[in-house]
């Protein structure tokens, strides 16, 4: 320990750089736009390749169309989809496929070399119970009440029988009479 | 006083403020240490840093990355290992 430091020190006093080809490694590489035209000339359409990177790492594709100077379209064991030619490992073999070619084609092209691609099916997201916070009842609209319970059977309605009144006569009113007047003596 | 069972170091102390006001200690476990690639030794990313028992109802994909490898090795190491079985 005590000599790495005295070297980076050593270095320091001489304004000496660290040779970058030992420090460098391919994942922390800054590729220059030459450095990528060269990297790029190695996938052509056809090429037989191994992803690195991902979790189809590990698997054989084909490349099946250029996109960019970086990316390229791939197909194969792994899903269909634009990969970074940094995340690819070429490898010597090729194969006869159009420019752009379809999965089924793909598909035949591979079983030239021996390998049998399995179709899998897009999984979908199940549908997660939604979660419902405690104050929203009391934001709930008089329209969104909750229904009647089919269950409960509505009581019958009691009709209170009124008790029959007899009509009253028309009477005929008597006459007032009025009492006379006194007389004054 | 303390309890001897609680003087361990392997315990971490928490003080915590009681409803009543009062401040008091509590005696928690640690959490245990980073996982490493078991090349090169980095910490791991994806691998999260929780007591058995929370790691038991974690699912399967809470625990690692799902990437060959994942979990064991850092994704340089499994790069360089995948480029040396295709060679």
């Amino acid at each position: 320990m005590a000599a790495f430091f005295a070297a980076s020190a050593l270095e320091k006093r001489l304004k000496l750089k660290p040779d970058k080809s030992l420090l460098e490694d391919a994942a922390t590489h800054s590729y220059s736009s030459l450095e990528r035209e060269e990297e790029i000339k190695m996938f052509d359409v056809g090429r037989l390749c191994v992803k690195l990177a991902g979790r189809d790492a590990g698997q054989r594709c084909v490349v099946v169309d250029k996109i960019d100077d970086r990316h390229v379209l791939i197909d194969g064991m792994t899903r269909r989809r634009k990969c970074n030619v940094l995340h690819l490992e070429a490898l010597d073999e090729t194969l006869k496929i159009k420019k752009g070619a379809i999965h089924t084609d793909v598909k035949k092209a591979f079983k030239t070399i021996g390998i049998e691609l399995v179709d899998t099916k897009p999984k979908k997201a199940k549908e997660r119970p939604k979660k419902v916070r405690k104050g929203a009842d009391k934001k709930k609209k008089e329209s969104d009440k909750p229904k009647a319970n089919p269950e409960i059977k509505e009581k019958p309605k009691v009709v209170k029988k009124k008790k029959s009144v007899p009509k009253k006569k028309a009477v005929a009113k008597k006459p007032v009479k009025k009492a006379a007047p006194k007389k004054k003596k | 006083m303390v309890s001897g069972r609680h003087k361990s170091r392997s315990l971490r102390r928490v003080f915590k403020k009681t409803p009543g006001g009062r401040n008091v200690v509590h005696y928690t476990p640690r959490k245990p240490k980073v996982a490493k690639c078991a090349d090169c030794g980095d910490a791991l990313k994806g691998v999260p840093r929780a007591r058995p028992v929370k790691m038991q109802n974690m699912p399967k994909t809470h625990k690692r990355p799902e990437r060959p490898y994942g979990g064991v090795l850092c994704s340089k190491c499994t790069r360089k290992k995948i480029k040396a079985q295709a060679r």
